[in-house]
């Protein structure tokens, strides 16, 4: 055989290696699975939780004992991060003919092997801690049920148990116990005997009872939703009927209803008013059209309002740098035209304080002087406005005479500018 | 969109051009300032040539002569330019 196809063989085996080791161990975890908690029961007053196996061979020899998979407490009737105190007992309800009486009451602890329940399992359940278990030894015998133990612990945080494959009930029995049926069911009730807030007995029955109502109003409800149910049923085979017969009525007067649909149909018609938009659409048609071309070209050859101004933004830094003292003509002339925008044709002569400056004394306090304005409002106020008119009217009158010279120049052809 | 697209790929061919040249140095800040200085002493002291003529009126005036001389030169740099083709008879 060729080696190098040994790695074939090898490679299986690690990956065996990496396979955890509880994935071989599931299916003997559970000692009987058939045994769940399937409700509560609340019929005489106190909060119980039916455990129920139906058919359990185990329990066919005294060795038998149905495995408690699971105690759940409702989680509307405590509160988060409370410790509570809880007091249950695992009772067997009994309705036969075989009398049954129980040898041993034990807790069995698989995890641990041992028998009883330890404080502080903390394996019982992921994330919840239970402080302390008080193991009551003692059971009674009433008629056909009995009272197996009674187990109180605290926990805290959640209230969820979960005893999923760590207790049992072991119930060992002593009478005809090897005739006993595979098929016969047995009912375990869990009853929960007192749910109270560590260290404050009188909630004790409040939350009983909460719980008790809780169940009660479940009922109500569930009650509510049969009657609901049946009236929905008994008013859909009325409205069957009623359909029936309307549907009869209808196919009866069909082509009467028709005809009056089809008369107001004609007489509603705005029938001028309809071929009117019709036309006025179509003739909208080339107007709407070049609005559309219009939009288009817009978008194609207008640029958006504030282009140029953020184009100029973005590359004039660049521009500038790169040109150095090419740019500063540019620069130059931006600087002169935003003065001479900005020129004050007010001839105003500006003062600042002048002091001493031996003593600080102030000589001439500061002022501002409007020439124009002396000379408008002064003596020769008069004579200062007619020398600005005829100054006006000589500036305009040059400016004419240039324009009219630069006239001649091109149509003469005059490239100097002489006229 | 096609006129924005144009002027980007305008300035994006200049600014590859001139990143190819070499870097030009800055004219020195002692002539910028005293160019500068000159010319703000001029603006801060033109006003009293309002005394004797009409600022507001020069405003416009200034503007509008260079404006026709600009045109003038525009003019006469075309038609020299044409006047050089020979089969086009202008003189």
């Amino acid at each position: 055989m060729n080696k190098k196809y040994l790695w074939l063989f090898i490679l299986p085996l690690f990956l065996f290696l990496f396979i955890p080791n509880d994935a071989f161990a599931a299916t003997t975890e559970y000692k009987n699975p058939k045994m769940d908690i399937i409700g509560y029961d609340s019929s005489d007053g106190s909060l119980r939780y039916i455990a129920s196996c139906d058919a359990c061979s185990e329990l066919q020899n005294s060795y038998g004992y149905p495995e408690v998979v699971r105690i759940w407490f409702n989680s509307s009737l405590f509160n988060d991060n409370t410790e509570y105190t809880v007091s249950f007992r695992f009772r067997w309800v009994y309705n036969s003919m075989y009398d049954v009486w129980p040898q041993q009451p034990i807790m069995y602890d698989s995890y641990n092997q041992l028998t009883g329940v330890m404080p502080g399992a903390s394996h019982v359940a992921n994330g919840y801690t239970i402080t302390n278990w008080t193991y009551t030894d003692g059971y009674q015998q009433s008629g056909y049920w009995f009272r197996y133990h009674e187990v109180t612990f605290k926990l805290k945080g959640d209230i969820f148990i979960n005893l999923l494959g760590q207790y049992f009930l072991d119930i060992p029995f002593i009478n005809n116990v090897d005739s006993w049926p595979e098929y016969y069911p047995l009912n375990f009730k869990l009853e929960l005997d007192s749910i109270m807030i560590s260290d404050s007995l009188s909630e004790t029955d409040t939350i009983i009872n909460n719980a008790v109502d809780k169940l009660i109003q479940q009922d109500a409800i569930n009650q509510h939703s049969t009657n609901t149910k049946l009236d929905d049923i008994k008013n859909t085979n009325l409205s069957i009927w009623d359909t029936i017969k309307s549907i009869l009525s209808n196919i009866i007067t069909f082509p009467q209803k028709i005809g009056e649909k089809i008369g107001e149909l004609l007489n509603d018609l705005p029938i001028w008013d309809t071929i009117i938009n019709i036309y006025n659409y179509i003739t909208n048609i080339p107007l709407r059209i070049g609005e559309v071309i219009a939009d288009k070209l817009n978008y194609l050859f207008i640029p958006s309002e504030d282009f140029y101004e953020t184009t100029i933004d973005k590359y004039s830094e660049d521009i500038t740098n790169s040109l150095g003292m090419l740019w500063f003509p540019f620069d130059f002339i931006e600087n002169f035209v935003s003065k001479y925008v900005a020129l004050e044709t007010n001839p105003i002569i500006n003062i600042p304080n002048i002091k001493d400056p031996v003593y600080g004394v102030t000589l001439i306090e500061a002022r501002c002087f409007n020439i124009q304005e002396i000379f408008q409002y002064g003596s020769i106020g008069t004579v200062y406005n007619i020398y600005m008119v005829f100054a006006g009217a000589f500036i305009v009158i040059l400016f004419i005479n240039f324009l009219i010279r630069k006239f001649n120049h091109i149509i003469n052809g005059n490239e100097s500018g002489a006229a | 969109m096609i006129i924005e697209s144009l002027v980007n790929l305008f300035l994006k061919i200049i600014t590859f051009l001139l990143d190819k040249l070499p870097t030009i140095p800055q004219i020195p800040v002692e002539v910028s300032n005293a160019i500068n200085g000159f010319v703000d002493f001029v603006f801060d002291n033109v006003g009293l040539l309002g005394v004797f003529v009409p600022l507001n009126l020069m405003k416009i005036i200034i503007p509008a002569w260079l404006i026709v001389e600009a045109v003038v030169m525009i003019y006469s740099v075309t038609m020299w330019v044409i006047k050089k083709i020979p089969f086009v008879d202008i003189h």
